[in-house]
């Protein structure tokens, strides 16, 4: 019974849980810090393929490009550790606090 | 055959179950309401993890091992740091000693608030477990500040902390504590003074001292059978001889006694977080340590939420390990589960027991899940 | 013509069988409402306005789905209980009153009848549960035998008390001594109604005597292994119960439908001081639903017997004394 105490009290406080939706009017928002979609900085990568090496989950592929060697992420198999952002050397990899990243195409999780 | 022996059958529990949230096999042999024995095989859920990650880098591995167990996943990474540091044989700067504390102690409020939760759901109190895990809502918030997930937090890495925190982080930290702490003392309230939940608690599943010794129980399952053991104050691991703080004990024995010590853990969290953040020392949060770990062998063991983790790498003098081995506290526990569960004289288990019984100790049997079978414990 | 008619449109429509499944499902959303409320949490609310469309759409999600039956089964029995539910409450109903002081049906000693109705009830769970060759069902169902052992001696009391209180065993005339006598029932009968609403919540299977379906013990009880329209039906006939049960409440504390109202509006003010004292008392038994553990088998027969049983008893010594004096 003395839950019904707390609830009394809660409620007199007008304490109630935020609705949440996935568009629009109380659309779900990360923490600015959250680690989110990634995404490269293609002027200062430099190829060096140590994201590809150090990848837990082979989410990490290196392709050649018109300025040499550059990764591409394949966000479905990513596991969103932010590793290759550790690894990198030159700061080239970051990650946005991007949450939704539902999409009926594949290729669109490639971030190239 | 005799007819008080016709009355006994089997009731499986597992391996799907709604008592359980993993796949694990308890076999009652049910004497209408009462259990007279029990069978344990926890070992539906083998990942090969430990196999996995001879075949994995140090780097790799970390989030590896981060999948052990999704909620003591800072506990897990912290072991494993440990043991790799200490085959470099490096010490990690002093601010990032005292970080590893601050995201620890909260994965650990975290894990007993998630943990309360489910307890409250086992014993049919719907309403407590829908407002604890409202709760628990500030501790992911904060976790998702801190190192930028709420659940898999990525935090420890080999040689320090991943990320640094500010000083407009820190008061968000305060203030989720300070939020957090009256709740708390609230929920403690309602659990000693609830008369439903005292029925279904008090009395249920004990664990005299004797039987939590000689079964090797690990833990909060320990520590509310009276005895005074805690990895962070044998053996401080991370600077927590420099955090003052209390091990928390009960002398009740039963399912009440380690809903108490956990609400009073939670507390005392609270306490060394404060601690912890006040006290920050400046400094880098980073030794760098090269990717090829030294030849030989090291051990680490940290408190994890649920009980003492042990974590044993042997290095080969590659970038990978050459042996993996860990030992998670859910397993240490089983032994005490499966005498907790059996009826014994004046003892009586009933079979609406077993689920508070099982939810006691906080179990993880995926974690668990690397020895064939522990039946005959 | 129309005398012949109306009877049937009574039975049918409006206070019978679609009046009652209306009324059940909307009750069943308060009732969600309102334990959601108490838990802080927003309850259903995508189908129809804020929700209340949402009972009658778990109903036609469940009449479309699979119906298993398992081969142990017996499939006739495991099978009848379901419609048996139902069609034991559309019969039950009857004599509640919602227009008026009486019911469709009221003869003397219709609270007797009323009140075999929970005890079938009882049984035709046990039924199930036995018909289904599951553990899980079978010790449901001797968990629900079990549970009725414990709350029906206090409920069968509780009613006693106000039977001898108002001198009458049908339930019309327990509600016209209270519009006589200015609904003066529910103060010395108020032990009496606190008993009624627990021995309702076990009869009801609902927190904290949801024994028999138990869902981290014993998976859905005697549930466990309906599934499709058998589970769709238990379910009506499990809402209809709750407004039936609560139905017997209003009318047997609360004074039923009759009460003050503008002459020739009797047909529209009485079913709407049903519908509100209903809400009451669902919203009482949602209460009491949010604010306890699951009590054990064992300790629930011990609180009804040891603690319900001698409080209605002498509930009811004081209601003859007080006859008597």
């Amino acid at each position: 019974m003395s839950v019904l105490r707390d609830i009394i009290e809660r409620k007199a406080k007008r304490e109630r849980v935020r609705r949440h939706s996935l568009t629009g009017e109380g659309k779900v928002e990360a923490d600015p810090s959250f680690r989110g979609r990634v995404g490269l900085k293609r002027e200062l990568c430099i190829g060096c393929s140590l994201c590809e090496k150090d990848c837990p989950s082979a989410a990490i592929q290196i392709v050649q490009d018109e300025k040499g060697k550059r990764p591409v992420f394949s966000l479905d198999r990513c596991m969103f550790c932010g590793q290759c952002k550790e690894s990198c050397p030159t700061k080239a990899i970051y990650m946005s606090s991007e949450l939704q990243l539902p999409v009926f195409d594949r290729k669109a999780l490639e971030v190239r | 055959m005799s007819s008080s022996y016709e009355r006994i059958f089997d009731i499986p529990i597992g391996p799907q179950h709604p008592a359980l949230k993993e796949p694990a096999m308890l076999k009652l042999k049910v004497d209408g309401e009462h259990v007279v024995g029990v069978d344990l095989d926890v070992s539906y859920n083998h990942r090969g993890i430990e196999k996995a990650a001879e075949y994995r880098t140090y780097i790799q591995n970390l989030y590896l091992i981060e999948r052990i167990c999704g909620i003591c996943n800072v506990a897990q990474t912290l072991t494993y740091c440990l043991a790799v540091e200490s085959l470099h044989g490096k010490e990690i700067p002093a601010r990032a000693r005292f970080l590893r504390i601050v995201a620890e102690e909260i994965s650990r409020i975290n894990s007993h608030l998630l943990w309360l939760g489910v307890a409250a759901h086992e014993i049919g109190f719907d309403t407590f477990f829908m407002h604890i895990w409202l709760d628990r809502e500030i501790t992911l918030g904060l976790m998702e500040a801190l190192s930028g997930n709420r659940i898999t937090s990525s935090y420890n890495v080999i040689g320090g902390v991943r990320r640094d925190v500010t000083e407009d982080l820190l008061s968000r930290i305060r203030k989720g504590l300070d939020d957090l702490e009256p709740r708390v003392k609230r929920y403690r309230e309602i659990a000693i003074n609830d008369r439903s939940i005292l029925k279904r608690t008090q009395g249920v599943g004990i664990l005299s001292p004797a039987d939590a010794a000689a079964t090797s129980a690990v833990g909060p399952t320990l520590r509310a059978s009276g005895i005074k053991s805690d990895v962070r104050a044998d053996d401080p691991y991370s600077s927590h001889d420099q955090v003052p703080f209390n091990v928390i004990t009960s002398d009740g024995c039963d399912a009440h006694a380690r809903i108490i010590v956990r609400l009073d853990e939670i507390l005392e969290s609270i306490q060394i977080c404060r601690h912890c953040i006040s006290k920050l020392p400046a400094g880098p949060i980073l030794q760098r340590l090269p990717r090829r770990a030294p030849q030989g062998e090291a051990m680490s063991r940290v408190e994890a939420p649920r009980g003492e983790l042990f974590h044993y790498i042997c290095s080969d003098g590659s970038d990978k390990p050459y042996r993996c081995k860990v030992s998670t506290p859910t397993l240490a526990n089983l032994p005490a589960l499966v005498r907790m569960l059996t009826s014994k004289g004046r003892y009586v288990v009933n079979i609406a027991d077993v689920p508070v019984i099982l939810a006691s100790i906080d179990p993880c049997f995926s974690c668990a899940a690397r020895v064939e079978r522990t039946g005959g414990v | 013509m129309w005398s012949a008619i109306l009877p049937i449109l009574q039975t049918i429509v409006f206070p019978g069988f679609l009046f009652l499944i209306a009324v059940s499902f909307l009750y069943e959303w308060l009732d969600r409402k309102i334990y959601a409320w108490m838990q802080f949490r927003a309850g259903p609310v995508l189908a129809g306005p804020v929700g209340i469309l949402q009972p009658l759409a778990d109903f036609v999600k469940l009449m479309g789905k699979e119906d298993i039956t398992p081969a142990y089964a017996d499939r006739r029995i495991f099978g009848a209980v379901p419609i048996m539910m139902v069609a034991l409450i559309f019969t039950f109903w009857a004599v509640v009153p919602v227009t008026g002081s009486a019911g469709l049906v009221s003869f003397r000693g219709d609270v007797v009848f009323a009140l075999v109705s929970m005890t079938f009830f009882c049984m035709l769970v046990f039924l199930g549960g036995f018909s289904s060759a599951d553990r899980f069902s079978l010790l449901g169902a001797e968990r629900a035998v079990l549970q009725l052992l414990g709350f029906e001696i206090p409920l069968m009391l509780s009613l006693t008390g106000v039977c001898i209180h108002t001198g009458s065993l049908s339930l019309s005339g327990i509600v016209s001594w209270q519009a006589e006598n200015g609904w003066t029932l529910l103060g010395p009968q108020a032990i009496g109604f606190i008993i009624f609403l627990v021995a309702a919540q076990a009869e009801l299977e609902r927190i904290p005597f949801d024994i028999p379906e138990a869902e981290q013990e014993i998976v859905a009880g005697w549930l466990t292994e309906y599934s499709g329209r058998k589970l769709a039906l238990i379910r009506l006939a499990k809402d209809m119960e709750l407004v039936f049960v609560s139905g017997l409440a209003v009318a047997l504390f609360l004074g039923g439908p009759v009460g003050p109202s503008p002459a020739g509006l009797e047909w529209l003010v009485y079913p709407a001081y049903f519908l509100i004292k209903l809400a009451l008392v669902v919203a009482i038994l949602a209460f009491i639903r949010g604010l306890f553990a699951r009590a054990r088998i064992d300790q629930m027969v011990s609180f009804g017997l040891r603690y319900l049983v001698p409080i209605s008893l002498a509930q009811v010594a004081a209601t003859i004394l007080w006859r008597l004096a």
